[in-house]
């Protein structure tokens, strides 16, 4: 085989030499019959031609510089035109920014666009054109995830912007090109600078992979003034603080934050800080033990201080709930109701009659009962207080434990069959909003776990597992978003060793070891 | 769990607390009252703009005094809601406690985050 080939091969190339000499002889007949004008259209012809191939050439040669210095268009990119606020300029020229962007070059153009437009006042008509080159350009890959947050933030919904770009910590990193992942941390480090929530600052400032000269200048700035030290580097110094400060964009805005760091005493070795000092304790409107005396106003003194705590608005922390709320106060609250019904049963028996009702006073404590249950596992939810916080003997707990297990157990199983249908019917959410998904979906499983401990796990994992598989697996055939399956696959096989489900983890353990 | 914090309506919106009424009071006080409620309501008289119930002072409306007169109509409602009514309401919130004078536990709120970046205010 390998012989005949070189034959024909030969046979070619004496086909090429004898097809040569009459393209020469045309040539040459041509400049006799044709003259010199013959000879100035053949010129011109081979100028344009040359011209030609001299800009293609060119072209590759600006696209292999841009690949060998690829790292520093994207930086000159946000520092002019995006910082500018054009956002069609930006779009159409972060394609020169394709090393930067790694597989997907549509998302850092519409990343581009996206910092663009928190960079100027907000306009609806570029936020929509915007959103349609998401859809039409980004349907897979981080860009469009951190597009999507970057222009929820643009339109001042700060909570769905949050949600969606802490999608971006759940993303595979072998998918997740850096500038992605840096514009996402930013704007998270921003935001969290803006709650106060410094925590979140030091944390996510100096993560490898994801910090920026302005992030660790703030992470920098909180760790000093707070006394601690970042992950990975002491306490810093005045001199690093100065140089942090000189490296970061938007020095003036921080100067004020760099004083007050630089007033703050370093502290020299690693400890423990100090615990912050407890915020003031809400003081109770009616105090229980006034109430000592009658049972049924005790319990109700009691749930009023508890139900007092809840956060005011929905979404919040319920932060004084959950360090006031323990298992013991739980105990004493349901021991309370408990100690309530026998005595409410005979005052409502008293109403029912002189009030002629027709409801008979069981059955209306039956409804208050429900309702007190409710409200308790409501409580228990918020303060994150387990299952087992509940004294299964006491029988009002007992139904309270109930409410709890079957709302949790409950939501789970909801959100798993929502996978399922959605994956059976091909339904596609945009990447974005997949992510959100199963974010909720997963902090939905997380919360039943820990409240709900081993035995809860055990139950709703089978389930779990065989629609969260199918999902993922559906996401990586059929969708190639193989950073948000990624990691589903490898979550799949932690719990799958959690529950020691032996078939899962050997599943499992092929699904993480697949690679596109 | 999709419980809003304003769902907890047994204590917080009881109709004896919105009309400021025991639970031992007759019918013709819950109208009385009522009467004189929408009346003052519809004056816009700060004085009736707001009770207290066991979770704290709260918003009163007409639409809410009209839905706790007819709560409080029906019999066999009255009777659940003169359960939930069994502590008296509390006279006024009690002042909060003044903050200790302890340092913080960082620096406050930093506003100017985004304009650091360039970025307007989200």
């Amino acid at each position: 085989m390998r012989h005949d080939a070189t034959k024909m091969t030969e046979g070619r190339r004496v086909t090429r030499r004898r097809g040569a000499w009459p393209v020469f002889a045309l040539l040459v007949l041509g400049i006799v019959v044709g003259g010199p004008d013959f000879v100035a259209q053949s010129y011109a012809i081979g100028s344009v031609l040359g011209g030609i191939i001299l800009l293609i050439a060119l072209g590759s040669w600006v696209m292999a510089l841009l690949d060998l210095v690829g790292g520093l268009v994207w930086p000159a990119l946000r520092h002019t035109v995006i910082a500018a606020g054009l956002v069609r300029t930006s779009y159409w020229l972060a394609f020169l920014a394709r090393s930067s962007w790694e597989r997907e070059h549509e998302g850092g153009q519409v990343v581009a666009a996206a910092l663009a437009l928190l960079h100027r006042s907000h306009d609806a008509a570029l936020a929509s054109w915007l959103e349609g080159k998401i859809q039409a350009r980004a349907r897979s890959g981080l860009g469009g995830i951190v597009a999507t947050g970057l222009l929820a933030a643009s339109r001042g919904d700060r909570d769905g912007a949050r949600d969606i770009l802490l999608g971006v910590d759940g993303f595979d990193p072998d998918f997740a090109p850096k500038a992605a992942r840096r514009a996402a941390n930013d704007w998270l480090v921003a935001d969290a600078a803006a709650r106060g929530d410094w925590i979140t600052v030091m944390r996510r400032g100096v993560q490898p992979g994801q910090a920026t000269a302005y992030t660790r200048f703030l992470a920098r700035a909180a760790a000093r003034i707070r006394g601690e030290a970042l992950a990975g580097e002491p306490n810093p110094t005045d001199f690093g603080l100065w140089i942090s400060w000189l490296l970061a964009p938007g020095r003036k805005a921080m100067r004020p934050l760099l004083d007050q760091a630089r007033a703050a005493p370093r502290v020299l070795h690693q400890r423990k800080p100090p615990p912050p000092a407890p915020p003031p304790a809400t003081v109770p409107l009616i105090d229980p033990s006034v109430h000592a005396d009658d049972p049924v106003a005790h319990a109700q003194a009691l749930h009023a201080t508890w139900l007092a705590l809840r956060p005011k608005t929905a979404g919040q922390p319920a932060t004084e709930l959950e360090q006031r709320l323990s298992a013991t106060r739980m105990q004493e609250l349901c021991r309370a109701w408990e100690a309530a019904w026998a005595p409410a049963e005979r005052r409502m028996r008293q109403r029912a009659a002189a009030l002629t009702a027709q409801t008979r006073a069981e059955e209306a404590l039956a409804a208050i009962r429900r309702v007190v249950a409710r409200e308790l596992a409501e409580l228990a939810r918020a303060a994150k207080l387990p299952l087992d916080s509940f004294e299964a003997e006491v029988p009002t707990a007992a139904l309270a434990a109930e409410e709890l297990r079957a709302e949790l157990l409950g939501g789970v199983e909801a959100g798993s069959e929502e996978l399922r249908a959605r994956t059976a019917a091909d339904r596609r959410l945009p990447p974005a909003e997949e992510s959100r998904a199963w974010n909720q979906f997963r902090r939905r499983y997380e919360e039943a776990v820990l409240l709900g401990g081993m035995a809860l796990r055990y139950l709703m994992f089978p389930q779990v597992h065989r629609d969260v598989c199918g999902y993922a697996v559906w996401l990586w055939n059929d969708r190639k978003e193989y950073g948000l399956s990624g990691p589903m696959f490898q979550w799949l096989l932690a719990e799958a060793e959690a529950v020691g489900d032996l078939e899962a983890i050997e599943l499992q353990r092929k699904n993480v070891g697949a690679k596109r | 769990m999709s419980q809003k914090p304003d769902d907890f309506q047994a204590l917080a919106d009881n109709p004896f607390y919105v009309l400021g009424l025991r639970p031992d009071c007759s019918r013709v006080d819950v109208e009385r009252e009522g009467q004189k409620l929408l009346g003052m309501l519809g004056l816009k008289l700060k004085s009736a703009a707001t009770y207290m119930s066991p979770l704290g002072p709260r918003p009163r409306t007409e639409d809410k005094v009209r839905a706790a007169m007819a709560a409080l109509r029906d019999h066999e409602k009255r009777l659940a809601h003169e359960f939930w009514a069994s502590l008296p309401p509390p006279a006024a919130p009690p002042k909060p406690p003044p903050a200790p004078e302890t340092k913080g536990p960082g620096p406050a709120p930093f506003t100017e985050a985004f304009a650091a970046l360039g970025w307007r205010r989200s």
